[in-house]
């Protein structure tokens, strides 16, 4: 009985942790940023803080199956925006400037990854825009949100001077989780350091304006879900594009140790203001 | 030193679990002379093969490497030239050692030769290029493919796999001119611009009258593609729908669910293998197409022709000769068989414009055409012209 009455106990803790609710807090922040060091330059940069304090990185929400997100989005920029995620929260809604908020209730249908920005032209496109991870709670799990960026463009955009990207439009700066190697060294989302035999998950982002191919070096990656791109889902693959506003989930299983790259492959993206190496390139470091 | 220990580890590696071994012998050049289509040149840097006397020119793209599944590989490279290189094997995934990353590996000195080791574990297709001021060096020429055969001793893609009759390789890669005619003045290295898009290092007329590009096949053929992309761009392949293009495999691995197709797109360092089973004998030309990354547009397209021996274009020499093409402003027509109407359809059959043909030359203004595949009509013969 003492037994029954244990395992009872064990269900309902587990089934409590199973529906938790999550609560949680954006702020949308938008200033000049300096980035890639000597070689950088500075542009108009928009995301998505934990605090009202500017951060050039996004926030990344991770929640538990299961778990429900509510969410309280305050808006600090100087312009409307929205907060939206596709096939989830639709765009018509309106988060009010000068510290204007919203409240979002969010639950998902299936594991994986979800992309959200700011559906408006100066939001998105500068750079408003991250991920939260549903799921995966037992796995090491790494974000590689892809960005590039025209500093020209940026200060058009911020200036509300332009509503189109130019057709001749040339980034010169490429940014994964708003950061340009050799400083995604630093960014413990990014660099990945595990072991061989090790399960681990990797969110692959496109929020800029561009296609971008990411190459991995020393292992291939099974292709867990893109988004807009299903017909890669299952491939074990080694180059894979992530179209613009594409969120591709893979899995690597590491086979040997080793400190390896991960880059884009259109090799103009792993430079920084025109010089290499910079921008889209990434390390992987696999222990025995 | 540092790096010959590196190399004895990787070798004593293979020898105790590779079965063949396969020594490949390659040479880095630099300032070696292209030919253009237009019969311009200009330099590029790139990889030949070491002959047995001695004797060797750099290409682009690079020698082709054949290899075998289980093979140990051995690629002792050469540097007979002014600047540091390396070999990346591109999707071979090889040990950290071998990557030929200079700032996790090594790098082959000047007048140096370096051992890079591998056991060729799986079958497919696979590339190499430089990965030294990668950016550069690559769009220069630096690049090659290597095909990992499933066996010597069968033509199977893979195992329990389909079966081939004839092969053939295609690896894309553009340049932009400006970099090749000035190594010393490069700019910004975002403001790379292709101005050329290579299938096999050759463009346009020099791609498509090249005797050895050309692809063969026919009822009763099964006839395997092996495609790969160096291009810092979106390539797509355009197959006449005769030809029945199945895809099995990409980046080494089989796909799990294999896929018929008459449009395949191939970004920058993927590669697919596709078997094509015609079920008529047919002509014209397998279209390859290049898309800017930065703004998704349809930038270069070239024409890899297909059973050249009846090729179409060449039956109807005869009938009208149309130049050049693909084109940018405007299309010479000439015939001699006058008094009939030029009719131009896009590629979804609607109707463009007619022409009538009273002279034996004729402009066609294809200025305001979007890039892309048209389909000319005269009498009773048809042609592709491109507007790029």
């Amino acid at each position: 009985m003492k037994k029954i009455i244990n395992l009872l106990v064990l269900i309902v803790v587990s089934n409590v942790a199973y529906s938790a609710t999550v609560y949680d807090t954006l702020h949308i922040n938008k200033v000049s940023y300096q980035i890639g060091g000597v070689f950088g330059y500075t542009f108009q940069a928009c995301v998505f803080n934990s605090s009202e304090v500017f951060n050039v990185q996004n926030e990344i929400i991770e929640i538990n199956e299961g778990d429900i997100l509510e969410l309280h989005i305050i808006n600090h920029d100087t312009l409307n925006h929205t907060f939206t995620i596709d096939n989830v929260v639709e765009s018509n809604n309106v988060i009010l400037p000068f510290d204007g908020a919203n409240d979002f209730t969010l639950s998902f249908n299936s594991i994986g990854a979800y992309r959200f920005y700011s559906d408006v032209f100066y939001g998105k496109h500068l750079g408003a825009s991250s991920l939260i991870m549903y799921g995966y709670e037992d796995y090491p799990r790494y974000y590689w949100n892809m960005f590039e960026q025209s500093d020209t463009l940026s200060n058009e955009i911020a200036a509300l001077t332009t509503t189109e990207i130019p057709f001749d439009y040339q980034p010169d700066i490429f940014t994964i989780n708003m950061k340009v190697h050799p400083d995604l060294e630093n960014d413990p989302r990014a660099k990945i350091i595990q072991n061989v035999g090790d399960t681990i998950y990797i969110v692959v982002a496109n929020s800029g304006k561009m296609l971008h191919v990411l190459h991995f070096h020393g292992y291939h990656v099974e292709i867990i879900d893109a988004s807009l791109t299903p017909m890669y889902n299952g491939w074990i693959k080694d180059s894979f594009p992530i179209v613009q506003g594409e969120v591709v989930l893979v899995r690597l299983v590491p086979h040997q140790e080793g400190i390896y790259p991960v880059h884009e492959h259109n090799l103009i993206n792993i430079t920084t203001n025109g010089v290499y190496p910079g921008g889209m390139l990434n390390l992987i470091e696999i222990q025995p | 030193m540092k790096i010959i220990v590196l190399s004895l580890v990787s070798i004593l590696s293979c020898v105790a679990y590779g079965q063949n071994v396969q020594t490949i012998n390659l040479v880095t050049q630099m300032v070696q002379t292209l030919v253009l289509d237009d019969g311009s040149t200009t330099q590029f840097w790139g990889y030949g093969l070491i002959k047995p006397n001695g004797a060797y020119q750099a290409s682009i793209p690079g020698p082709i490497l054949n290899i075998n599944k289980g093979d140990s590989v051995y690629i002792n490279m050469y540097n007979d030239s002014p600047e540091n290189h390396t070999i990346h094997l591109h999707g071979l995934d090889v040990n950290q050692a071998n990557d030929g990353v200079g700032a996790t590996s090594f790098t082959v000195a000047t007048q140096d030769t370096a051992t890079y080791a591998f056991i060729a574990d799986h079958e497919g297709i696979f590339l190499y290029h430089c990965h030294v001021l990668t950016t550069l060096h690559l769009t220069m020429g630096m690049y090659g493919m290597i095909v990992v055969n499933n066996s010597p001793n069968s033509n199977l893609i893979f195992d329990n796999g389909p079966s081939f009759t004839n092969e053939y390789r295609f690896l894309t890669s553009d340049m932009d001119r400006t970099w090749n005619d000035n190594t010393l003045s490069i700019p910004a290295l975002f403001k790379f611009k292709a101005n050329y898009f290579m299938v096999n290092g050759k463009s346009g007329n020099q791609l498509y009258n090249h005797a050895q590009s050309h692809v063969e096949s026919y009822v009763g053929d099964t006839t395997v593609l092996r495609l790969g992309s160096m291009a810092y761009a979106k390539t797509r392949y355009i197959f006449p729908s005769e030809l029945n293009a199945k895809v099995y495999m990409s980046d080494g691995r089989i796909l799990a669910n294999a896929f018929e197709t008459d449009t395949l797109i191939v970004n920058s360092g993927e590669r697919f293998t596709v078997v094509l089973i015609p079920d008529s004998n047919i002509n014209g030309e397998i279209i390859v197409e290049y898309y800017e990354a930065r703004n998704n547009n349809l930038e270069h397209t070239n024409m890899i022709k297909l059973n050249g021996e009846a090729s179409i274009n060449e039956a109807e020499v005869g009938l009208f000769d149309v130049y050049p093409n693909p084109a940018n402003n405007q299309i010479t027509f000439k015939t001699l068989s006058l008094g009939s109407t030029i009719q131009i359809f896009d590629l979804y059959g609607r109707f463009i414009t007619s022409i009538f043909v009273n002279e034996i030359s004729t402009i066609i203004d294809v200025t305001d055409y979007v890039n892309g595949i048209y389909i000319l009509k005269y009498q009773d013969k048809t042609l592709k012209i491109v507007k790029q």
